[in-house]
This record gives C-alpha cells, sequence and structure tokens, in this order.
C-alpha cells in the first residue's frame, strides 16, 4: 500500500498524544472489567452503563442549579444505598434488622445527595470523591441484586443478565436523566485544562491529560500492587482459583466477590470524571461504546491482567486516534470514475469501533482458551 | 409394575396427543380466522409476533438445540432485509428471487462468521457474534452508497406473486404470506429435530464431550445449525423489507437480538410448543406495550427498560448449575514446552517397567464382587495372540506441571481384554482419556495399524474406538433409544473424507429419522444410564473398548452382567481395555494386566503373573481366589 501515507511528524506525536490520553481512559474502565472478569469470572456488559451512571452522578453534583432530573438522580442515590445497605447487612439474621440497616443507608443517601446535588460550590475533589464512593455502592447493589441470584448457575447466564442490567440501565437513565446529551461546565474544563505542564510537553498534552495519565498508571500500579500484595488481593485472588476451597480455608468470598465489585465500579467512576472532563459531552448511550472498548482492551490485554488491560487500552487508543491521520486520498483516486459513490466509506474513523471489534475477534479466535493465562501471569 | 407404568404412560401419550391435535387445530383456525375479527391494529400485532415466531425457531436451531449463544441473530435479519430492498428496487428483481439471494446471503454470512468462531467458550461466542452484529450495523451505515446510511433505505414496493397484487392497507395478504412462511419453517424444524441432524444438534447442546467419543462430527452439525439459523434469518430480513416498507440499521441493533433471546430462555427448553408460547407471551406484549407507551407519550426506552428486566428475572428464573472446564493458553505452552524438553532430553534416557513391590496398591477395595468368582472356571484359556488392533507406544500426558502418563507401552490383540489397575491418581483414567482423543498426547497410538495419535475423538470413535465413563454421560435431550440409535448412527459415518464429502455426510444426516436405525433396537430399554452407556459401547462395530470403573459403586448383580457383555464381545473379535480398582471381579475375563503407578507401567503381564506378582507383596491370594 505505497499510496497511503502518513502526514506529518508533528501530527503523528500530536496523534499519538492524543492516542495516549484516550488510552488511559479507555484503559481505566478496561482495569475494572478485567478485575470484575477475574474474580467473579463474568463478562459484566453493564461495566460501560456503569461508567455512564458515574458521569451523570459527576454530572449533577457539579451543575449548579436544580433540575426535575436532579430529583431522579436523588432517588437512584437513595435506592442504590438502601439496596448496598441491604446487601452490606446479610450478616443480620434477621430481616428487620437488615431493613433498619437500609433504611439507615437510604437516610445517608438522601443526606449526601442533599449536600451535592445542584449545589455547584462543593471542592471539585469533595465531589469526585463522593461519586466515586457512591458508584462503588451502586456497583455492590447491582452485584446484589442481579448477578447475587445467579450463584453457581453457568457463565453464561452471567453474562444474559449482565446484558439486561445494560440495557435496563442504559433505557432507564434515557427515562430517568433526559436522554439529550449534556455538556460539562466550561469553566471547570478551563480551571482542570490551566494546571501546568512541563514545556517540552506544552502543544501535546494539557494538564488535563497529564493528570488523566498520571492518575491512570498510578491507579492501575496502585491496584496491582493491591491485587498481588495485599492481604485483600491474596483473599481474592485465592477466590478466583478456587471459590470453594477459599470458602473452606475461611476467606468469605461473597465479601471477596463485593469489594471487587466496589473496586472496579470506582475506577469506573474515576474514569467517567476524566472522560467527561476531558471530552466535555455525555448521553445515556455513551458508556455503551466506552464498555465495548474497554472489554477488548481487557481482552487484548490479557483478562485477568490489570497492567495488561492499560496495555491493550493504550493500544486501542493509539490506533483509534491514528486512524483519521492515514491518509487514504491516493487510494480513492485510483479508483475508476463513479466507483466510490458505490464504494463503502473511505474515512477509516468511521471504522474505528470495527477495527477493535475485527480486533477483539481475532483475538478471541487465534487464543480461544483465553489470550493469556487465567492461572500464569495473572493479577486477579 | 411394569405393565402398569408401561400402560399409564401410554394413556398419557395418547391424550397428549389428543390436546396437541386440538390446540393445533384451535390455533390454526384462530390464525386463519384473524382478519376477519375487524380489531384494529390486531392484524399488524399478529404480523410482528409472526416474525418473532419465525425469528425465535431460527435462533432455536442454536440456542436451543446446540446451546451455543448468539448474539448477532439481528446480524443476520439485517443482512436479508438489506439484500431485499437492493434486489427488489435497484435490479428490479421479482419477490422471489430476491428473497432466495436473501436467504443465501445471510446464510453465506452464517457460515463465513460460524467458521472460525464456533470452536470458541461460550461467552466468548457470544461477544464475536455481538461483534459480527455491531459490524453488520456499521458497514450499513458506512456503505452509504448502497444502504442509504444513515438517512435508511425507503419506497419497497408491494411484491407480485404470481401475478397476484399484494396490498399494504389492510395487510391480509402480508399476514397469510407469512403465515404461509411460519408453517413452513416451523415444520423443517419439527422434522429436523427427529432426524439424526437435529438430535446431533441436541447432543452437542447437551455434551460435547460425549459427543467426541460417539463419533459425532461436532463442527459440522455447529456450522449446519448456524447456517440454517441464518438463512432463517434472512427470509425474516427479506419480509421485513416489503412489509415496514422502510429499512434503517437502527432497528437491527442487539434489542432485536435481545427479544429474540428473551423468547427462546422463556421457551426453556426444547419443545417447539414452549416457544410458540413463550412468542405469544413476549411479542403480542412488546407490541401493545409499545403502543401504550406511545399514547402516555413515554419514550421507546421505557420498553427497553422492561426487556432488560425480563432478561434479568428470564436468567434467574433458568439458572442451572452446570460445571465447566478450561485449560489456559498458558497451561497450553507450558505443557508444549515441556513436550520439547522432554523429547529432546529424556527420549534414549526412559527405563522401561520395573517390576518392584507395590506398597500403594489397594486391594481393600476389591471385596464386593464375590459372586463373579462363579465363574473362575469358565475363563477362557490364553489364546495365541491375534493381529495387534491398538499399538501404544511411549504415551506421555502432562497437565500443567504434573505428568499422569510417563511413557506408556502397551499392545493389544484382538480378542484381547487387559485390565489396567493402579491406585487413584496413577494415570488410569488418563490412558483412557488420550486413548479417546480427549486430552492433548504425545506419543504413538495405532489403531489397526493407522496412527490415530493426530486424529481427533470423533474420528477415533468412527474408527472402532469407544468407551464409557466412569460417572455415566448421556444426553439427555434424547431418550435411551435415541443416545442408542444416535450413537450408532454417528459412530457408523465414514471416519475420513474430504471436506466435500463432510458436508454430504451433514447434509444427508438430515434426511435420517432418529428412529430408523438397524441395530440394537431389539435391546431392552436399560434401566440406567450405566447400562446405556455400556449398551452404546458395546456397539457391533466397535473394535476397542475402553471401560472406565464399570463396576464402581454397583451391586454385585451388575457385575456378571458386565463380564457377559466383555466375553461377547472378545468372542466376535473386539477388545476391550478395563479400567478397575476391584481387580478380583474382573479377573475372569481378563488375559493381561497392566498395572500403574504415578503415571509410570509398574508391571504388565499375564493373568497368573500378576496374581503371583500380588502373592510375593502378600495382598492377595491365588489360592483363596480359586477356593
Amino acid at each position: 500500500m505505497a499510496s497511503v501515507s502518513i502526514v506529518d511528524t508533528h501530527l503523528i506525536l500530536q496523534g499519538a498524544a492524543n492516542g495516549l490520553t484516550l488510552g488511559c481512559l479507555i484503559g481505566l474502565l478496561a482495569v475494572g472489567y478485567s478485575l470484575v472478569y477475574g474474580v467473579a469470572r463474568l463478562i459484566n456488559f453493564a461495566h460501560g452503563d456503569v461508567f455512564t451512571l458515574a458521569g451523570y452522578y459527576i454530572f449533577f453534583f457539579v451543575m449548579t442549579g436544580r433540575s426535575p432530573h436532579s430529583v431522579n438522580v436523588m432517588v437512584f442515590l437513595v435506592a442504590t444505598c438502601a439496596i448496598a445497605a441491604f446487601a452490606w447487612g446479610h450478616s443480620l439474621r434477621r430481616t428487620s434488622l437488615r431493613l433498619v440497616v437500609a433504611f439507615g443507608g437510604a437516610l445517608l443517601g438522601a443526606g449526601i445527595a442533599t449536600f451535592l446535588i445542584g449545589r455547584g460550590t462543593t471542592p471539585l475533589v469533595l465531589t469526585v470523591l463522593a461519586a466515586v464512593v457512591l458508584i462503588a455502592v451502586a456497583g455492590v447493589a447491582f452485584e446484589y441484586l442481579v448477578y447475587r441470584p445467579l450463584e453457581g448457575a453457568p457463565r453464561l447466564s452471567y453474562l444474559v443478565a449482565a446484558i439486561g442490567l445494560s440495557l435496563t440501565l442504559q433505557a432507564s437513565m434515557q427515562l430517568l436523566f433526559g436522554s439529550e446529551r449534556r455538556s460539562f461546565p466550561e469553566q471547570l474544563h478551563a480551571q482542570l485544562s490551566r494546571l501546568p505542564v512541563p514545556g517540552f510537553l506544552v502543544g501535546y498534552f494539557s494538564g488535563l491529560d497529564l493528570l488523566i495519565v498520571g492518575f491512570t498508571f498510578a491507579i492501575t500500579i496502585a491496584a496491582t500492587w493491591l491485587a498481588r500484595s495485599s492481604k485483600y488481593g491474596i483473599a481474592i485472588r485465592a477466590t478466583a482459583d478456587d471459590p470453594i476451597l477459599a470458602t473452606r480455608i475461611g476467606i468469605d468470598v461473597r465479601a471477596a466477590k463485593v469489594q471487587v465489585f466496589a473496586l472496579g465500579s470506582a475506577l469506573a467512576g474515576v474514569a467517567a470524571f476524566f472522560f467527561i472532563a476531558r471530552e466535555r459531552v455525555l448521553e445515556p448511550t455513551l458508556g455503551y461504546t466506552q464498555g465495548v472498548l474497554a472489554f477488548a482492551a481487557a481482552v487484548i490485554g490479557g483478562i485477568g491482567r490489570l497492567t495488561g488491560a492499560l496495555v491493550g487500552g493504550l493500544f486501542i487508543g493509539v490506533v483509534l486516534s491514528m486512524l483519521p491521520l492515514i491518509d487514504i486520498e491516493p487510494l480513492k483516486s485510483r479508483l475508476p470514475d463513479g466507483w466510490s459513490a458505490f464504494l463503502p466509506s473511505f474515512n477509516l474513523s468511521d471504522w474505528g469501533i470495527g477495527i477493535v471489534y475485527f480486533l477483539l475477534a481475532l483475538v478471541l479466535v487465534i487464543r480461544p482458551r483465553g489470550i493469556i493465562s487465567e492461572q500464569f501471569w495473572r493479577d486477579v | 409394575m411394569k405393565n402398569t407404568e408401561l400402560l399409564r404412560e401410554e394413556t398419557f401419550a395418547g391424550l397428549d396427543r389428543r390436546f396437541k391435535f386440538v390446540g393445533i387445530a384451535f390455533a390454526g383456525a384462530l390464525l386463519i380466522m384473524l382478519p376477519t375479527f375487524g380489531v384494529p391494529r390486531l392484524l399488524d400485532i399478529a404480523i410482528i409476533s409472526l416474525l418473532f415466531a419465525v425469528m425465535a425457531a431460527g435462533l432455536y436451531l442454536v440456542v436451543g438445540l446446540c446451546k451455543l449463544f448468539d448474539l448477532g441473530y439481528a446480524g443476520f435479519v439485517c443482512l436479508g432485509a438489506y439484500a431485499t430492498r437492493i434486489l427488489l428496487t435497484k435490479l428490479e428483481w421479482g419477490y422471489l428471487p430476491a428473497a432466495v439471494c436473501a436467504v443465501l446471503v445471510a446464510t453465506f454470512a452464517g457460515i463465513v462468521l460460524g467458521l472460525p468462531t464456533l470452536p470458541l467458550r461460550g461467552d466468548y461466542f457470544a461477544i464475536v457474534t455481538f461483534g459480527f452484529a455491531e459490524l453488520v450495523i456499521l458497514l450499513m451505515r458506512n456503505w452509504t452508497g448502497l444502504t442509504g446510511g444513515p438517512y435508511g433505505l425507503g419506497g419497497i414496493p408491494d411484491p407480485v406473486f404470481f401475478g397476484f397484487q399484494f396490498q399494504r392497507y389492510p395487510p391480509i395478504s402480508y399476514y397469510f404470506l407469512l403465515l404461509g412462511i411460519t408453517v413452513c419453517i416451523f415444520a423443517v424444524v419439527w422434522f429436523l429435530r427427529r432426524t439424526m441432524l437435529g438430535s446431533q444438534m441436541i447432543a452437542v447442546g447437551d455434551d460435547e464431550k460425549l459427543c467426541a467419543v460417539t463419533g459425532i462430527d461436532i463442527v459440522s452439525v455447529k456450522i449446519a445449525a448456524f447456517a440454517l439459523s441464518a438463512g432463517i434469518g434472512g427470509l425474516v430480513g427479506s419480509f421485513w423489507a416489503i412489509y415496514f416498507k422502510f429499512i434503517s440499521y437502527l432497528d437491527f441493533t442487539l434489542n432485536l437480538s435481545v427479544q429474540v433471546i428473551a423468547i427462546v430462555i422463556l421457551a426453556g427448553d426444547r419443545r417447539l410448543r414452549s416457544l410458540l408460547l413463550a412468542t405469544a407471551l413476549i411479542a403480542p406484549t412488546s407490541e401493545i406495550l409499545r403502543t401504550w407507551l406511545r399514547s402516555l407519550a413515554l419514550p421507546e426506552a421505557s420498553r427497553i427498560a422492561f426487556f432488560g428486566m425480563i432478561l434479568i428475572l428470564l436468567t434467574m428464573w433458568r439458572a442451572r448449575p452446570r460445571s465447566a472446564d478450561r485449560k489456559s493458553i498458558f497451561v497450553v505452552c507450558k505443557d508444549w514446552i515441556e513436550k520439547v524438553t522432554r523429547k529432546l532430553s529424556l527420549n534414549g534416557f526412559h527405563t522401561k517397567t520395573t517390576v518392584s513391590l507395590p506398597h500403594s496398591f489397594d486391594t481393600d477395595l476389591a471385596v464386593s464382587g464375590t459372586r463373579a468368582f462363579d465363574d473362575v472356571e469358565k475363563t477362557e484359556p490364553a489364546k495365541p495372540p491375534n493381529r495387534p488392533v491398538l499399538a501404544i507406544s511411549n504415551l506421555h500426558v502432562s497437565f500443567g506441571g504434573a505428568t499422569a502418563l510417563d511413557g506408556i507401552e502397551v499392545t493389544l490383540c484382538e480378542g484381547e481384554a487387559l485390565a489396567v489397575v493402579g491406585p487413584n491418581g496413577s494415570g488410569k483414567t488418563s490412558l483412557l482419556n488420550a486413548l479417546s482423543g480427549l486430552v492433548q498426547c504425545d506419543g504413538n497410538v495405532e489403531l489397526s495399524g493407522r496412527d490415530i495419535i493426530r486424529l481427533p475423538s470423533w474420528i477415533r470413535a468412527r474408527l472402532g474406538l469407544r468407551r464409557t465413563f466412569q460417572h455415566p454421560r448421556q444426553f439427555d435431550g434424547l431418550g435411551w433409544d435415541g443416545n442408542i440409535h444416535l450413537a450408532s448412527f454417528s459412530s457408523a459415518q465414514r471416519p475420513l473424507g474430504s471436506l466435500l464429502k463432510r458436508i454430504t455426510a451433514t447434509v444427508k444426516a438430515a434426511f435420517v429419522p432418529l428412529t430408523l436405525s438397524n441395530s440394537q433396537i431389539l435391546n431392552p430399554r436399560p434401566e440406567s444410564p450405566a447400562r446405556l452407556q455400556l449398551q452404546r459401547a458395546f456397539d457391533p462395530q466397535a473394535s476397542v473398548v475402553l471401560l472406565d470403573e464399570p463396576l464402581a459403586g454397583k451391586p454385585a448383580s451388575w457385575i456378571s452382567d458386565v463380564l457377559d457383555r466383555i466375553r461377547t464381545h472378545k468372542r466376535s473379535g473386539g477388545s476391550v481395555i478395563v479400567v478397575e480398582h476391584n481387580v478380583q471381579a474382573i479377573l475372569p475375563v481378563i488375559d493381561r494386566v497392566l498395572m500403574l503407578d504415578k503415571g509410570r507401567a509398574r508391571f504388565l503381564g499375564s493373568v497368573e503373573d500378576y496374581l503371583s506378582f500380588q502373592s510375593l507383596s502378600g495382598d492377595l491370594n491365588w489360592q483363596q481366589l480359586k477356593g
């Protein structure tokens, strides 16, 4: 393909830098995917929608003024807090006590929600922290509602339930939070972008981009350490390896699963903040595409490997941002007249997600038993 | 007791049949009378429900029969719809050739997608098919010149069918066309289920391991199911195009697939009537809900949320535990590296079996078989060895780091029975698995002079190598007779052949009814899965039968039955390998004994030698046994 040429070194570098940031956003989500897959052995199709939900939390927390949708967010928060508290109280024998705990959770959720929603004056760090915690709570609630009843079922039913959860979440976000495209407040975005940048990176990265890259690497390393060396991580890995044996040696397998769901959802929350702060858009279907990209990244990097998920994310990010730079005009001009009207689009960026699907399928077909091992080289 | 049971069964069968006929007649009359009811929107709802019924029947072949989770069904419908529209208006073909072409396009897409992806594990297969559907959507969006891209395609004319002009308002003619299609498709599926091919699909869905050892060509069967299902999807697409008059890729998203999957999951079992019932429950509900929501000015999203929740609840309802075994690619690599290193370093180093005193041999398990000793005197004298059938040399099996079998060398002759004994974990079952091709191994295994080590399990079965499992397996979706007929049919198919021969064999299997099988039809009904698998294994065409602990946990009466079967098989020139803990019980029919310990052959020799070897170690007294 001699006729396909790449334009300019500067553009390439810019594309690569953009791809790096984009890849970090995908990678952060993929780490959560990998984490959940590693322990619960389920392809959490709804992970992308948890990501969107976190985006909405943050959006409604930083937005000043309330709208009818804010009330819905509050209802959502209260409900997830109540359910998660009910799930947390499973060691209490009596249902009445659990209901009391659930009520407490609901009150707490309502308190946090009234404190945060529509204020617009809370410090950003606090807001994001609260959103991350709340989305972790939501993750626990979804695990309790949807996946817990399936314990012991074949893996496929987990996938089906996850798809069901994904559709439900996506549609209910459309219903409850409005299906219109929303944009992150301009002045917050500007404030974040003004963060200091070392001189040699100016023009390639904004301050926010550096923040994203730094945070992603730090979080991935921390999560890897947590999974490899900490007490919790060892319990989690034992659960992943052999849940029955883990139960026998006194590990609370359920608790390990819940922790993993909470951690994965929290990572999705962080990713959601970075995503909406950088791209400034938010819509209910956002998580669908992002979730698929993240899943592909997790598979390409070896599902169950946290660092691998990040690498896969970076790879996909760079590929996606490089696509528009490939010049296909020379190829197009070689076609006989009028042919291009009958052929599919030549614009490579139209095919971005298709290429990712193709890569995903290719990896799965060539290495059908799991890309990277489930026993060796695994973090979770 | 038995008679009354049989009588009751027959009575119920008769009742069932009567109900079935009444039900079908009633439903048929209702469906034919439907246009005369004059209820507004009723016909539209009926048409959409019938469309879903046909789609569900198509998906049923893959999800219901083969238990393969196909998330990309909407992709085939989409291809069919666009193909029909393009052929109808751009090339101005008639509807019939356009529909045929749409079916072919979808079938072709199904085969192309299925070939590489069908061996994938369940959830990965689901993801890849999901990706396929998304790719189809992307193609339709980006191929603006042909498909109209985001604007969709409209202006589809009412078709003319053999001179009959269709009318859209009211859609009575469309309704009857679709009713005809539905009846045809359900008839095809109904007949398919009663053929060998359909039974093979059920078998593939039930137990792939058992399929492999009964000689079912799993890949061909799966591809047949997938292609057929895709073709039905294409047919639905072609009707979709002429009925809705406007098509856009937005109609064929995951939501459509999920609705069809919800129907198939709700149906739950493999009966067509469950499928029809599930369609009747879900499809009209969905359509009525759509109208109702529109009248409430609620967006479409609430319907999708409703379907998502339905899907979750259905899954919870249908969830059944089932074991899954996996082997990761890293283990495979590691095995491979170990194999290579072993070949490089240990090939000449390996010492043959050494006779040493066994301490770990467990005779305490061999106690219950006293009744079988009655016929010790009937033991056939050791015949001079005949032609060798199975020659095993230098067989190695390892799992991850652990070596299960290390350099086994045995030759089995015609009419010979070999007992494999040894403590738990000594590699007895691994030997059977290696021979029947269920685990990766290396070395040399020749069956009647043909090297079978590289052949897949199903070809080995067709070459005459049968086996049983310690924990009896069976195809739950087929009756006991179905199990036996299917096994004897599949294992009698041509063992080897070109791609074309494999395809013709698969197509041919679609025209052989399940019940029409000449062998074993007069055998009495086996009362337990263990007896069923014994009957399946001792097929007249079997040359070597591998039995995995046939006596474990069985009553004494069972022993003589097993021994009789082995004797008959030997008399007709077949050979048997028996893995058994209860050594004394099977000695009467055994010619030689192979004793394994930690994956190595510790002893190989005649029964007499084995017994003296045993009495040396004081474990077993030959005199005591004879008395």
